[in-house]
């Protein structure tokens, strides 16, 4: 209904979260690359102001085109092969990538060709990553890691995973198992895992990187790698070695499942919040023995949608799934109490229980919400729910950006 | 002898020696950095500078993310819409149907419906060809109590037109209608930051018996509609002079455009224009003795204070900074560097001035990337004597907090204007703001609700992660 898709496109009082175009740059801040957004203007000063907390204390190589209507109507592609291949002279980076705006995307720019040009010239790998301004972050960021991953990774085959795989046997996919994962007994070699989807736009809190790590660490795991945050490109080309991809948003999806189809490792996703971290500490053994992926957070939401008489819980936690999910299951776990998750950001396949509903745009935001006594949300989101609500604020950077820093 | 024909750093394209630099782009265009100093105004807080205003953009989200946050750290989240974008309105339906329908569905939702709306077009809208006059015709048509303007966030465009600031100045005046005109009422319009009723130009004008209104004294709505009783418009400020110059036009009124020049030939040349088209009694000479004098002894004065110190000016500061560099230094004031990407034609003369006068003064470019080295603890003029900057981006650049927090001229005007601005040096060179904290925010002027990301310090946000 064509009624519906305007009333979903509409906000009259409610942000939007950060685009995708400021995703992939949060994705590759870290990595020593050069992203270029191929756009007019704005975008830049967007990024640093609302969608970044580094910009201030930390270098990264991320800059605009600039480009102009005239460029864009003669197809002048060369202003940005040559001040891209100018530009990385000047500064040597490990890689570039390209991201592009809306007037690149409606005028069919073909960037493959414009990342052959500069590799040819550069000698630096060059990627294109396919945005177009039109979409949240999620799939911005999770493109440019699964962009990332292919450029280091695509001439690689499967029977190099894990690169160091001392285990024998794998799975139908062809991941190694890993037999003394810890499944039912104490593992006498850690698994090794990577973290896939960590940005500070989901994870905003300084040390959150560190934190996660040691908790892995402490539960037995080895981290082989961050992506992308407190972590080298370097480290991150040794992620084949690992047996397990946790992913810790949705912006991790995209390379998690690349990888697992490609090298046969699997997946899990979900953040050790509260009593659900056993559980997928569990799942991340699980996967590691048997090789298949899993999203343990959606099984126990599934599990209490299903055991409950009504159709919707008193309390749901609105947002990025994976981490609202989590977060929702451990509220399941821990007090027994009905949850639903209301998904919120664009990339939820795989990672959501079927049959959840997912609001688009303000009015169906607004709906949605106000059927809950109880709600687990970024504060902007307050505004949505109904008089009498019992609101629990959990300030989400991509959505609030510096209200609540 | 050998004789150096290139500048002391023949590599450098982003720091250029002023003897080297040519009128009016000094710098190549390239790539683009973007330094996080955020204070001046963007086509938001104009917009909302219209009392009772809302504002509506039409857009992709990535380009939203700007606007919407902006609003929110103005706590103007009430008076900004917007509607979303997406692949299938320009592939399969189309821009004019997704604009008039979404605009309408984020109307229909307002507690209040305003008087007036600001519906932003993008780059999009001009690429696909839209109908705009069918879009305004049909928004008009369902919503006759409404005034809606039309205005544009189309960036594309921007380099080789007016920006979407300018367009945007120009757009907001036209609900003005011709009032009956009021001989004694002068507007002075287009400026961001008013003018204090001490300022030379207010004073000069009231005085002379003027009754004078900028836009901030416009509480509601009507209140702005009543400024088409001037009998004269002025303008101060670059980018609003064509906005002004039109209106003035349409309503038939007299205009002058007395740019905010910092030199005393210009003010007096600029008070006399003013007393022309206002019908005033231009000040006596010794007026301008008496006031010339004391600009000098404040600038004496200053160069005392800056003995030891070098100067850094930027263009967001003021749309004068060469002639502020032309002032400071032919009063001997070392002035280290000045920060811009382009010259304004009201420049030129300053420009070669400078070329002449001070040819190893430094132009520096804020946005070529090879500007992204410095900040986070690199300065631009290095360890050598302190530095006081004149402008934000000056102060990110040098790494100083003592910086004049200023943009868009702050209301510098006249004699007066300079004397101010000496104070205001003085005051930075001895006293240090914490810059890091004050120039990511937003519009100065406008209330800023956000906190500001700093290192060495546990963010407020919760970790989800258990411990």
């Amino acid at each position: 209904m064509a009624e519906d898709r305007w009333k979903s496109q509409a906000w009259w009082k409610l942000p939007v979260y950060t685009g995708d175009v400021s995703g992939v740059c949060s994705a590759l801040y870290e990595l020593g690359g050069m992203v270029i957004m191929h756009d007019p203007s704005g975008c830049n000063s967007t990024f640093n102001t609302h969608d970044e907390i580094r910009w201030t204390q930390r270098e990264s190589l991320i800059f605009l085109s600039g480009l102009t209507q005239m460029d864009a109507i003669t197809g002048n592609d060369a202003k940005l092969i040559d001040d891209t291949v100018s530009a990385a002279q000047a500064y040597a980076p490990a890689f570039i990538a390209i991201a592009n705006s809306p007037v690149p995307w409606l005028i069919g720019t073909d960037f493959h060709a414009i990342c052959a040009k500069i590799m040819e010239r550069t000698g630096i790998p060059a990627f294109h990553v396919e945005t177009n301004a039109m979409h949240d972050y999620t799939r911005g960021a999770g493109l440019a890691f699964f962009n990332l991953a292919r450029m280091l990774f695509s001439k690689r085959t499967s029977e190099e995973a894990p690169a160091n795989g001392k285990p024998a046997g794998r799975t139908s996919c062809g991941a190694a198992r890993n037999p003394d994962s810890g499944i039912g007994k104490k593992a006498y070699r850690p698994v090794r895992v990577n973290i896939l989807g960590m940005t500070p736009l989901d994870f905003t809190r300084k040390g959150e990187p560190d934190r996660l790590r040691k908790r892995l660490e402490a539960e037995g795991f080895e981290v082989v790698s961050v992506w992308a945050m407190n972590d080298r490109l370097e480290n991150l080309k040794n992620a084949l070695s690992a047996e397990v991809n946790l992913v810790v948003s949705s912006t991790g999806i995209y390379a998690a499942r690349w990888m697992e189809e490609r090298f046969g490792i699997p997946y899990t996703a979900g953040i050790p919040a509260g009593g659900f971290a056993d559980v997928l500490f569990r799942s991340v053994r699980q996967c590691a023995a048997q090789g298949e992926s899993c999203v343990p957070y959606a099984g126990i939401l599934a599990q209490n949608a299903l055991e409950r008489k009504a159709a919707c819980g008193a309390g749901c936690f609105a947002g990025e799934p994976v981490m609202m999910g989590s977060l929702a299951a451990a509220r399941i776990l821990e007090e027994g109490e009905n949850c639903d998750l209301i998904p919120l950001t664009e990339t939820v396949r795989g990672l959501i229980p079927e049959d959840t509903v997912c609001p688009k745009g303000e009015e169906q935001i607004r709906r949605v919400l106000g059927g809950y006594d109880r709600v687990t949300a970024d504060p902007m989101l307050r505004e949505a729910c109904r008089d009498g609500c019992r609101f629990e604020e959990l300030p989400h950077f991509a959505l609030s950006g510096r209200m609540f820093l | 002898m050998l004789e150096r024909i290139t500048h002391s750093e023949a590599d450098s394209i982003e720091r250029i020696p002023i003897r080297c630099a040519h009128f009016p782009q000094p710098f190549p265009r390239m790539l683009e950095y973007n330094a996080p100093a955020h204070g001046t105004w963007n086509i938001v807080h104009i917009a909302m500078a219209v009392p009772q205003s809302h504002s509506i953009y039409v857009c992709a989200d990535n380009c939203l993310r700007g606007v919407v946050m902006t609003a929110a750290e103005m706590g103007c989240q009430d008076r900004l819409s917007s509607v979303t974008l997406r692949e299938r309105d320009t592939q399969i339906d189309n821009l004019e149907s997704i604009t008039i329908e979404g605009v309408s569905e984020v109307i229909a939702h307002l507690p209040q419906k305003p008087p007036v709306v600001f519906v932003f077009l993008v780059c999009l809208h001009i690429f696909a060809g839209s109908d705009e006059d069918y879009i305004f015709r049909e928004l008009s048509r369902r919503w006759p109590e409404i005034r809606f303007v039309k205005a544009y966030m189309d960036c594309v465009r921007q380099k080789e037109g007016p920006s979407p600031d300018m367009k945007l100045r120009m757009a907001e005046y036209t609900p003005i209608e011709p009032l009956a005109v009021d001989e004694r009422r002068v507007n002075i319009l287009g400026g961001d930051i008013p003018f204090d009723p001490d300022c030379e130009l207010v004073a000069l004008l009231e005085r002379g018996g003027a009754k004078v209104k900028q836009q901030k004294d416009c509480r509601s709505y009507q209140e702005f509609l009543g400024l088409g009783d001037a009998a004269v418009n002025l303008c101060t400020y670059p980018n609003a002079k064509d906005a002004v110059l039109a209106l003035s036009e349409r309503l038939g009124r007299r205009y002058a455009y007395l740019s905010a020049g910092v030199s005393f030939d210009e003010i007096r040349a600029q008070i006399h224009t003013l007393s022309g088209v206002c019908g005033i009694e231009p000040p006596a000479q010794e007026w301008f003795a008496a006031q010339e004098a004391e600009c000098e002894e404040a600038l004496a004065r200053l160069a005392r204070t800056l003995n030891g110190w070098q100067a850094a000016v930027d263009y967001t500061a003021h749309s004068r900074p060469l002639g502020i560099a032309r002032l400071l230094i032919s009063h001997g004031i070392r002035v280290r560097c000045v920060f811009l990407d382009q010259i304004l034609e009201e420049e030129k003369e300053a420009f070669f001035w400078l070329r002449e006068h001070a040819p190893d003064l430094e132009l520096v470019s804020t946005i070529l990337p090879q500007m992204a080295r410095f900040g986070r603890g690199t300065a631009v003029c290095g360890e050598e004597d302190p530095i006081v900057a004149f402008g934000q981006k000056a102060a990110w650049y040098c790494q100083t907090g003592h910086f004049v927090n200023l943009i868009e001229g702050g209301g510098l005007w006249g004699y007066q204007g300079i004397r101010r601005l000496c104070r205001l040096l003085t005051e930075a060179s001895e006293k240090a703001l914490d810059y890091r904290q004050i120039i990511p925010r937003k519009g100065i002027g406008w209330p800023s609700l956000c906190g500001v990301p700093q290192t060495g310090r546990e963010g407020t946000v919760n970790s989800n992660v258990s411990e």
